[in-house]
Order: C-alpha cells, then sequence, then structure tokens
C-alpha cells in the first residue's frame, strides 16, 4: 500500500518521536478555552490581511474571506477597506460558499461548519467536530450491524468481510475514543451549495458530509464512494448537477445527481489533487502537486494532461470570461491557460502559498498564507517595498 | 577666612600629619606604589548579568531558563552584501565561501550551528509523488557556470530562506554564525573582545572593499564594541588632565601648585582604581565614570588648599607654617563637603542594579581616597615646594581687584537683580517642569542603545533590519509546562492563542514560537496543502510536524518553550503595551499546567529595568533630597536657610529633566545615577557660599554688602570647582559609547547649572525669604 505523507508522517511519529504522549488529556477536564468554541478575537483587519487567508466567496456586491483564528473579512464593492465579521469559533476556516447574497456557509478545522443569513456579518456555529463523531459512531456501528447481519447470512468464505468488520469496529473504537478523550480532529476542506439545495461538505479521511434542511441537520455520507484507503477528500467543484470532488492521491468523485450517487473517476496520476473547477464550456479542470493539471469534457472519464511549466502545488482555479483559465498556487505561482491550451506561468514577487483568486471590482485579489494579495501585484505588495515604506 | 587662625591651638590631627612629614611621605610612596600595581590589573568589564535588575521578577524567570535560552540569543550575523549586483554571481559566492570557512575556524563559533549558503544544513525541501525531496542549497557539481547559478537561484527560492539567509533584495546573504559561551573543548571562557577582534580582522578587513559589503551584528559584536569603546575612555581621561593642567596654571599661576595638586589628585584615581582591584570588582562602561570624579573632586579641594597657601603667603607665612595653617583652616569644611558627596553616592546603593550599585561603592571609595591625598598628602608636600614667588605675587595682585566672578554675581543680593533673577527662574522652572513630563523610561533611539544610532555597529543593524524580515528588539514570553508537555496540543493551542492575541497588541511586528513550526510541520506533512496550515488536535500528527525543531524553541525536558516577541521599538511605552498585553491574556485565559513567564530577550530585560528605574527614580529622589536638607538643617539650623540652599538644587533637577526630555535621553541605568550625583555635588556650593553669607550676617552686614564678602571668600573657588568639575566629565559627550555621553552631557548640565543656581539663586532666595533679618541678633 502506498503511503501518503500524513499516514506517512502518522507512522514516524510511533517510531521517531521524541515526546511520549501515552495519556493525552480529557476533553472534559478542559477549563476554559477550546478553539472550537472560542470567538474569534477581535483583531484589527490591516493584520487580519497579512496572515492567513484560504478561501473566498463573492456576493453580488461583496466580497468574503475566511482564514486563521476564525477570521472571516468582508469588502463591499467600491470600498477600500476589510470588515472583520463575527464568529464563534477560532479555528482555520479552509472554505466559504454562498447560496444566496444572505445565506452562507464556512467550514474549517476540528469540523466546525458555520453559517451567516446576513450576508456574512455575523456567523452562527451549526456543526462542529463532536457532532461529526457522534455521527461516525452511529455510521460504524450501523455498518458493523449490517456486516455481522451479512456475515450470519452469507458467509465469508474470502475473509473480506471480516477484514471490513475488523476496520469498522476499529474505527467505531476510534471515533468513540475522540469523543471521550481527545476531542474532534478532522478538519473541513471544502464546502459547497449544490443546485439543488443540498449543503455538501468534504474532509480529511474521506468524511463526506451533506444537509438537506440548510445545515439544520447532517448527515454523514462517506459510504456512498468507494475510497478504501479513506484518503483525504479536498475539494468540491459543481456545475447544474453535476459534482466532482478531487482527492488525496489521485482519487476523484463524479455526481451526475447532487451527490446522490458517485463513480470513481481518477484521473491517470498518482499525486494529490488540490482543486477544480468548471469553466464556461462546462469543462471540468482539476489540478494539484506539482504543477499538474487535467482537463476533462466529460466529467472525469477521460482526461487530457495540461503541459504545464509549473511546478509547486495548484490550489485552486477559475476562468475568466475571455475563456482564461487562472490557476493559483505556492511559491506565488499563477497560471494562465488560454482557450487554445497555450500556459504562461507568472511568478507572484510575493512567492506567497496562494488559496484562491478571485476578481472583484475590477481585480484580482488573492488569499494567501500571508494574507491577502492583488495580480498584478501592486508595488505596495511586494514584500520589500512594503518594507521600505515602514 | 578667620584672621585669627594662627592663633589657634593646632589639632591632634595637624600634629601628627606635621610632625612626622618623611613618614607620611614615605607611607604614601609605598602605597601608591601597591595600589599602582593593583590598579594597572583593573580591566574594563562588560558583564551582562551586572546591567539588569537580577531580583526583578522577570529577570529570575530568566535565570531559571537562561540556558535553555542561550541559542536563541548568543549568535553573530554577517550580511555579506554585493554592492554591485546580486548575490547570483560566481566571484561574490566564491567570497562567501571563502567568508564560511573563516569563520568556520574562529575559537568560540558553535560549528554544526554555522549556516550559509555553502553550509550543508541549509536545504531546500519539496514535496513530490514519492514523498520528501530536497538537498543543499547550493546544488552538487555547482562549477560557478551559468546552469549552476541558475539552479542555486531556484534552490534559495525553494528553500524559504529570502529575508531569512537571503535578503529580500537579494543583494546580500547572511552567514548565521552561533556561539558556544563555554568553549566545549578547552572549558574556557568565550573572550568578546577577543572574538570580536577576530571578525574584525578576518572577515571585516579581509574582505571588505568597493564590491563587497560586510555588516555584522550580535551580542559578541556589541560587547566587543563597547569594550573597545571604553579602552577610548583613556583617551578622554588624559583630556580631561590636559585641560585641567591649563586651567590650574590660569588659575595660580604657579607650576609647582599646579603640579602638585594634579599630582595628588592622580594618585587618588590610582589608589581608588587600586581598591577597585583589591576588592575584586572590576571596572564596567559606567563606574568608568567614577576616576573622573575623583580626579574633578580631587583638583577641586587642591585647589582651595593651594589658594589658602598662596593667601597665607602673601600674609608673610613661610611655605611651611603656610601650609600648616592652610589644613587647619580647611580640614573641618573640606571635610564636611565630601561627607557630603559620599552620603550624596551612598544613596544609590537603593537601586537594585550591580552596575549602579558598583558605582556607588566606587564613588564613595573615591571621595574617602580625596580626604587622603588631597587633604593629607597634598599640603605636606605644599610644605615642601611651597608656591612660587610669581604665584604669591599673582595671588598679591588678584586680591586688590575685584575677581570677574564678585563683579558679575554680587548685582544678585540687590532688589532688582534678585527679583529679576527669581522671575527668569520661574519662567525656566515652568519650562523644565513642562518639558520634563515628557522625558520618557529607558531608550529611545532605535538599534543597539548602548551605540551611537551612527556607530558603525548600528548601522549595520539597520541594514539587517531594512534587508532581512526580523526585528532587533524580541520580548520572550516562556511558556512553562509540566516535563514533555510544551508541545502536548492543547499547550501549542493556548501558546497559538496567546501569540495571535500578542500580534494584535501595539507595537508587536511579529510572533514566533514553536506553534508556528508545527503549523509548517502539518502543512509540510500534508504534501504543501495550504488548508493543513494549523495546529492538529490528533498528539501523533502534532508530534510528527514537529519531527525538526530549530534550536532552542523548546528546551530539553520539553518543559519551556520561548514565545518570541518582535517589536516594533524598545520605547518605554511600547515595552508597557506589551507587558500590559501579556497580564491581560493571562487574566481571561488562565490554564491549568501551561503558564506565561515574562521575560527574557532584550526588551524583556529592558521592561524589567526600565520597572526598577521607575520605582527607583522617585525613591532615589527622595533619599538624596532627604539626605541634603537633613545635612543643611544640621549645619544651620534654619529651614529657610534650607530652603535657600535646596531650591536652587531642585531647580537643577527639573531643568534637567526638561533637558533630557528635549535632547531625547531617557531615565535609564546610566542617568539615573547621574540626578544623584549631580545633587550630591551640587550641595556643596550652597553649603559653602551659605556659611559665608552667615558669617556676614551675623556680623551686621545688610545683604548686598554680605553677598559681596561671601562672594570674595568663596566665589571664586566655587566658580573653580564648577567649571573643573564639568571640564572632568565633559570630554565623555565624545565617548563612542552612547550612555556615557548621555552621563557626560547631563553631568556637565549638572555641574555649570547648580554653580549657577547657587552664586545667582542664593542671595536672590536670601532676599525673598528676608533671611537678613534671621541672622540678626
Amino acid at each position: 500500500m502506498r503511503l501518503s505523507p500524513t499516514r506517512f508522517g502518522l507512522l514516524l511519529s510511533g517510531v521517531l518521536s521524541t515526546f511520549a504522549f501515552a495519556q493525552e488529556t480529557d476533553v472534559s477536564s478542559q477549563q476554559g478555552f477550546d478553539v472550537i468554541y472560542a470567538p474569534a478575537m477581535q483583531a484589527s483587519s490591516k493584520l487580519i490581511i497579512k496572515n492567513p487567508l484560504i478561501a473566498t466567496a463573492k456576493l453580488s456586491n461583496r466580497l468574503v474571506a475566511v482564514g486563521s483564528h476564525g477570521n472571516i473579512i468582508t469588502r463591499d464593492l467600491d470600498s477600500n477597506t476589510w470588515k472583520q465579521a463575527n464568529v464563534p469559533t477560532s479555528v482555520l476556516l479552509t472554505s466559504v460558499d454562498f447560496a444566496s447574497d444572505s445565506i452562507g456557509y464556512a467550514a474549517g478545522h476540528h469540523g466546525v461548519i458555520l453559517k451567516t443569513t446576513d450576508g456574512g456579518d455575523t456567523w452562527q456555529r451549526i456543526f462542529d467536530g463532536f457532532d461529526l463523531l457522534d455521527l461516525e459512531v452511529a455510521f460504524y456501528q450501523q455498518r458493523i450491524a449490517e456486516l455481522e447481519q451479512k456475515i450470519a447470512a452469507e458467509g465469508d468464505e474470502s475473509g473480506d468481510l471480516q477484514w471490513a468488520l475488523d476496520d469498522a469496529k476499529f474505527y467505531l473504537e476510534n471515533a468513540q475514543r475522540a469523543k471521550q478523550e481527545t476531542g474532534p480532529s478532522k478538519p473541513i476542506l471544502d464546502i459547497k451549495t449544490l443546485a439543488n439545495g443540498d449543503v455538501l461538505a468534504v474532509g480529511a479521511y474521506n468524511t463526506l458530509l451533506v444537509s438537506q434542511d440548510k445545515g439544520t441537520t447532517w448527515q454523514l455520507i462517506s459510504g456512498r464512494l468507494d475510497n478504501p484507503n479513506g484518503f483525504h477528500l479536498n475539494a468540491i467543484a459543481t456545475q447544474g448537477d453535476n459534482v466532482f470532488i478531487a482527492g488525496e492521491a489521485g482519487t476523484a468523485y463524479a455526481s451526475r445527481d447532487n451527490g446522490e450517487s458517485w463513480l470513481s473517476v481518477a484521473p491517470p496520476y498518482d499525486g494529490s489533487l488540490f482543486g477544480a473547477h468548471f469553466d464556461n464550456q462546462g469543462r471540468l479542470w482539476t489540478y494539484g502537486l506539482r504543477g499538474n493539471i487535467f482537463v476533462s469534457d466529460d466529467l472525469g472519464e477521460r482526461y487530457t494532461a495540461i503541459d504545464s511549466p509549473a511546478d509547486a502545488n495548484l490550489m485552486s482555479g477559475y476562468a475568466d470570461t475571455q475563456g482564461t483559465q487562472w490557476i493559483v498556487g505556492n511559491s506565488g505561482v499563477i497560471l494562465a491557460i488560454t482557450p487554445s491550451l497555450d500556459v504562461t506561468e507568472h511568478t507572484h514577487p510575493s512567492s506567497a502559498v496562494f488559496g484562491e483568486m478571485v476578481e472583484f471590482n475590477g481585480e484580482k485579489v488573492l488569499t494567501s498564507r500571508s494574507g491577502i494579495y492583488y495580480w498584478p501585484a501592486k508595488t505596495t505588495q511586494s514584500e520589500t517595498a512594503e518594507k521600505g515604506l515602514e | 577666612m578667620d584672621n585669627n587662625i594662627e592663633n589657634k591651638k593646632p589639632s591632634l590631627l595637624e600634629r601628627a600629619l606635621f610632625k612626622f612629614r618623611l613618614v607620611w611621605l614615605l607611607l604614601f610612596a609605598a602605597v601608591t606604589l601597591v595600589l599602582g600595581y593593583n590598579a594597572v590589573q583593573v580591566r574594563p568589564d562588560a558583564s551582562f548579568t551586572k546591567m539588569i535588575p537580577t531580583e526583578h521578577p522577570f529577570i529570575q524567570n530568566y535565570f531559571e531558563y537562561q540556558k535553555d535560552l542561550s541559542s536563541l540569543g548568543n549568535v553573530v550575523r554577517i550580511a555579506v552584501e554585493n554592492k554591485q549586483g546580486d548575490i547570483f554571481e560566481p566571484e561574490f559566492q566564491e567570497t562567501v565561501k571563502q567568508i564560511t570557512d573563516e569563520v568556520f575556524y574562529i575559537p568560540g563559533v558553535n560549528r554544526s550551528g554555522l549556516r550559509s549558503l555553502w553550509t550543508p544544513n541549509v536545504r531546500w525541501m519539496e514535496v513530490t509523488e514519492e514523498g520528501f525531496v530536497g538537498g543543499p542549497v547550493v546544488p552538487d557539481g555547482y562549477d560557478g557556470g551559468q546552469e549552476s547559478i541558475a539552479q542555486l537561484r531556484e534552490n534559495v527560492l525553494r528553500s524559504g530562506e529570502v529575508g531569512n539567509l537571503v535578503a529580500n533584495n537579494f543583494e546580500s546573504t547572511i552567514i548565521y554564525v552561533p556561539l558556544d559561551e563555554v568553549n566545549p573543548e578547552t572549558g574556557e571562557k568565550l573572550d568578546y573582545g577577543e572574538f570580536s577582534e577576530r571578525l574584525e580582522t578576518l572577515v571585516r578587513d579581509k574582505y571588505q572593499s568597493d564590491e563587497i559589503g560586510i555588516h555584522i551584528t550580535g551580542f559578541a559584536k556589541l560587547i566587543g564594541d563597547l569594550i573597545d569603546g571604553a579602552e577610548q575612555v583613556g583617551l578622554f581621561f588624559l583630556l580631561a588632565i590636559l585641560i585641567t593642567l591649563a586651567m590650574l596654571y590660569v588659575y595660580s599661576r604657579c607650576w609647582r601648585s599646579t603640579f602638585t595638586v594634579l599630582g595628588c589628585s592622580i594618585i587618588a584615581v590610582i589608589w581608588q582604581l587600586g581598591i577597585i582591584d583589591l576588592i575584586g570588582s572590576g571596572i564596567n562602561p559606567y563606574s568608568m565614570l567614577v576616576p573622573f570624579l575623583v580626579f574633578a573632586i580631587g583638583v577641586s579641594h587642591g585647589v582651595q588648599i593651594i589658594n589658602a597657601i598662596g593667601y597665607n603667603r602673601t600674609h608673610g607665612f613661610d611655605k611651611f607654617e603656610a601650609s600648616k595653617l592652610a589644613f587647619r583652616s580647611l580640614y573641618i569644611a573640606g571635610l564636611t563637603a565630601l561627607a557630603s558627596d559620599a552620603i550624596g553616592f551612598t544613596t544609590l546603593m537603593v537601586i537594585d542594579i550591580a552596575v549602579i550599585k558598583e558605582l556607588a561603592i566606587a564613588a564613595s571609595i573615591g571621595v574617602a581616597v580625596v580626604v587622603l591625598t588631597n587633604l593629607g598628602l597634598l599640603p605636606i608636600l605644599m610644605s615642601y615646594f611651597g608656591v612660587s614667588d610669581k604665584g604669591v605675587e599673582y595671588h598679591r595682585k588678584a586680591e586688590s581687584e575685584k575677581h570677574i566672578v564678585v563683579r558679575t554675581f554680587e548685582k544678585f543680593a540687590q532688589p532688582k537683580w534678585a527679583y529679576s533673577a527669581l522671575g527668569v527662574a520661574v519662567v525656566l522652572l515652568a519650562w523644565g517642569l513642562y518639558y520634563g513630563q515628557q522625558m520618557q523610561i529607558g531608550d529611545l533611539d532605535k538599534g543597539s542603545p548602548e551605540l551611537r544610532p551612527d556607530s558603525r555597529y548600528n548601522l549595520d543593524n539597520a541594514y539587517i533590519v531594512d534587508n532581512y524580515s526580523s526585528s532587533t528588539d524580541i520580548f520572550v514570553v516562556m511558556a512553562a509546562t509540566e516535563p514533555q508537555q510544551c508541545i502536548a496540543y492543547n499547550n501549542l493551542e493556548f501558546m497559538d492563542r496567546f501569540s495571535w492575541h500578542m500580534q494584535n497588541t501595539n507595537g508587536v511586528q511579529d510572533v514566533k514560537s514553536i506553534v508556528y513550526v508545527s503549523k509548517m510541520g502539518m502543512f509540510a506533512i500534508n504534501e504543501g496543502n495550504l488548508k493543513w496550515f494549523t495546529l492538529n488536535r490528533n498528539q501523533f500528527v502534532t508530534n510528527a510536524s514537529l519531527s525538526r525543531i530549530p534550536d532552542g524553541l523548546i528546551n530539553n525536558d520539553c518543559s519551556m518553550a520561548p514565545i518570541i516577541i518582535y517589536l516594533d521599538d524598545h520605547k518605554a511605552e511600547t515595552l508597557k503595551n506589551v507587558v500590559a498585553s501579556v497580564e491581560s491574556f493571562k487574566q481571561n485565559y488562565q490554564k491549568e499546567g501551561i503558564d506565561l513567564l515574562m521575560a527574557a530577550g532584550n526588551s524583556g530585560i529592558e521592561a524589567a529595568t526600565n520597572s526598577v528605574i521607575e520605582s527607583a527614580q522617585n525613591k532615589m529622589l527622595l533619599w538624596v533630597y532627604g539626605v541634603v536638607i537633613f545635612l543643611c538643617l544640621v549645619t544651620f539650623r534654619s529651614l529657610r536657610t534650607v530652603a535657600c540652599i535646596v531650591l536652587p538644587l531642585a531647580f537643577t533637577t527639573v531643568m534637567s529633566q526638561g533637558l533630557m526630555a528635549v535632547l531625547g535621553i531617557g531615565i535609564k541605568v546610566a542617568t539615573l545615577p547621574v540626578i544623584a550625583l549631580g545633587v550630591g555635588i551640587g550641595v556643596d556650593y550652597g553649603i559653602y557660599i551659605y556659611s559665608k553669607v552667615k558669617e556676614g550676617l551675623q556680623r551686621g552686614m545688610d545683604l548686598p554688602a554680605t553677598y559681596r564678602y561671601a562672594l570674595e571668600n568663596t566665589g571664586k573657588a566655587v566658580g573653580f570647582t564648577g567649571l573643573t568639575l564639568a571640564i572632568g566629565v565633559a570630554t565623555w559627550i565624545f565617548s563612542p559609547i552612547k550612555f556615557q555621553a548621555d552621563m557626560g552631557i547631563l553631568l556637565t548640565f549638572m555641574f555649570l547649572w547648580n554653580m549657577l543656581g547657587a552664586l545667582i539663586l542664593i542671595p536672590a532666595l536670601a532676599r525673598l525669604f528676608k533671611v537678613g533679618k534671621l541672622h540678626q541678633k
């Protein structure tokens, strides 16, 4: 079995770790502060825009960006200033999506999902990792029951069912221990509103959640994906009823019915896919580790590999009105791909690790590990120029 | 001067001194030889711990973890700059390589920690489908060719060293040199002076050119520069001696008296230094001021003696009798004045900082020594040499004329001048009080406050701060946990919250800690996916994220992780704000198992020093004024008199505070003692002048006549004393060490202003308070 770096790291930690933490702190004994429940600290927007911001959502007259320490900031059209929203969590937020100009969802680490009904000014925490653990416990209990029934009814000549049963028991135990002792650790990595109004969230270790009542209740539907290794689900792209999930280690899933049924549509590549988007012609673009880009006309049945000059990770992209694909990623890389598939690689002078690029108010705005940037780079944005101003 | 003094009975002291003159001379010679031998052994000593308030809780916390923090602090950075291009040129890279090799062999360098583009520990790393790949930044098979250089450029960009080892503008690169405080092979302590010297000759002198710029910063370099600067102080001493020599001659017109006074004062300095060495105290950049003071005080009292001898000679006594009578008339006044100086210095002991205590001890010893050399040795020597005939002639002539001091200042006893002077003083006082409010605690300039802003060290420092992403004003909070728990998830999350809180504090530029390393580790083990750039609750994952921890971010048993806060500057206000912000976080988020301890780092230590200074400032003023008022009360037994003497001193203190605000000199370890020194020595003038005023009033003279009498008797000596003291310390203004220059400016101002204040304001206040009636019986 191939080891993803995460799992490799896990294995490594068992062997190499200098510091043994045999017993972990009991969640219930923690007083005061937990990152899930601590409201985001009021900070100056000047500081927030220099700290990690990952994802953006565009409303008709407003841009919303989410990032570290529960930071959510908004900027209205024709305004130069960012405003910090009221957020009841301090986790790193990885994603944000709006169903309308007023209703939106954001999600992040420790299984946190937030909802706003006022266009992003104030947010409510509607789901967190403890809820996810409850869903997982129920999920595995049901699976164990099913498997045991199946073994009793059909027998298990190959032993595969027993394997699956042992796995399910192991995961159940993990979820129970996490609930009682360590607390939730799985991040949600992307969230999207689907064409039918359902809200879909994906996360680490094959976490797939859906809500059919605008976030009030959530179902764990990980079982719909064929992901035996439990690879991370990194990003969601949608167009009409079509939904695509890009995952770790070259895994990818597609649904033509708003997430009811799924097919595995892995591209011919073993590396992780970090992002995906549909263009105006309905083509699916997905990309990831080391500058690899694939495009598909048929929702992932067949892919064409793009000859990309980039070798940094690519995180996200979009198609502009002229039909150019813009894809951004680590090391300040910004790719422009013309409709005739000519690729130009730009490097932003900041060399920042980019999350997303979005066109807003006639500018290309970038989120990154070191905050907000623009393309073309504003002179004051380059680090040296900024130093000079001080 | 009492005209009948020759009829008084000689004291026991006087008889003992003048009967066995030769024995005393031999004794003085022997002691001078012994102490002289010790004095030569005195070395400038810039011990760091002596400059900080060791009892302060911040410093106690720092001491507890000092060993764990050492790798953070004791580092020298050498920035090698290509003045005519960027770092991606083969010749330039060759130079960087040579300097790296050169530095590698300098004793004291921690070789395994040495980092530059040319050391194998500086690597780039990347995540690929197969896992991590990476290599040294200088590619294998580097040959200086175009391809190698292109590869080097790419490796630098993906190494994450831009802003760190490589300047943001790519025009320079840093060689990062950690030092071993104690040589691991020989067990010897690092000699900062020698190390700094080697850096100069082996790196700067050898490689600096029109193409290559060298910029060196770091604690070791700073200490080296301080020791260097301190050595220049010897030159100032020589200068002070020469100026004093000229002044003495102008004053006495007699080479014999001039050299005798100078010689005795130098002997006093030798004794003082010898005793300092004997008690094992050494001399630090602050107590270096003491020899200057001792010398100046010695000269000013010596002048009184030769003045009296000259007077006696003009009245027909031979040189032996003249000296004896001079001693008789002056030893009580001299002893009193010196005692008040010594007590003034002793009040400095209330400040809990070792260098200030050492300064107080050294100054007290010096004053005691002056009693012996200039009240004892000087009259004996003068009884052999005598004042030259030319000197006696000059003295006679001077006595018959009105001296300039008398002419200038006698007016101030008249109502018109007195009230004008008081009016001007009130205006000045208002100015002083207004600006005094703006006086700040601590250091105000950028860069290293010990040196001048335009010193080479501070220019180098500014270069590195401008071109790299780091501030040099560092405040460290130590997050203390149970052993093995410093990287427990809950503790890391707590530290992260704290870091974010501190980042949101005014004056904070950036915050770095193990938290950042864990986030970077999470980012890396998740294939460089930005969405994982955060802490993880799973302890095993967290441990994995911390498989490579840079030196100094946790201690050996993982019971402490420093949180390093980079500040905009080290102004007292900024530091206070940071301390308050830490306190408020602790109040809101107190959590079991982790404690946030202040403070280490240069700014943390400065914050502690500032708080000690702030509380000591008023305490010291209370003490010194209390002592002075007490002494005056005992001597004169009148509150109005005390007011006449003390108000001019207080006026000077207020004015000097205004001056400090205007000149941008903060109250700090160096300037706090100056206030006590100024008051302690300044009160002498008042005592001299007022004792004569009292005498005149008691004889029934009116105020103008009384004051003229006082000026004729002491005015000249007071004027001369003020000038000699001022010149003795004024040479310090040219010191390359900033705080010595600040001390020089303030002391010069205080000595001159105290003198003028005494000469002008005492008669004016005497008129205001109608002291004339007080003494007329």
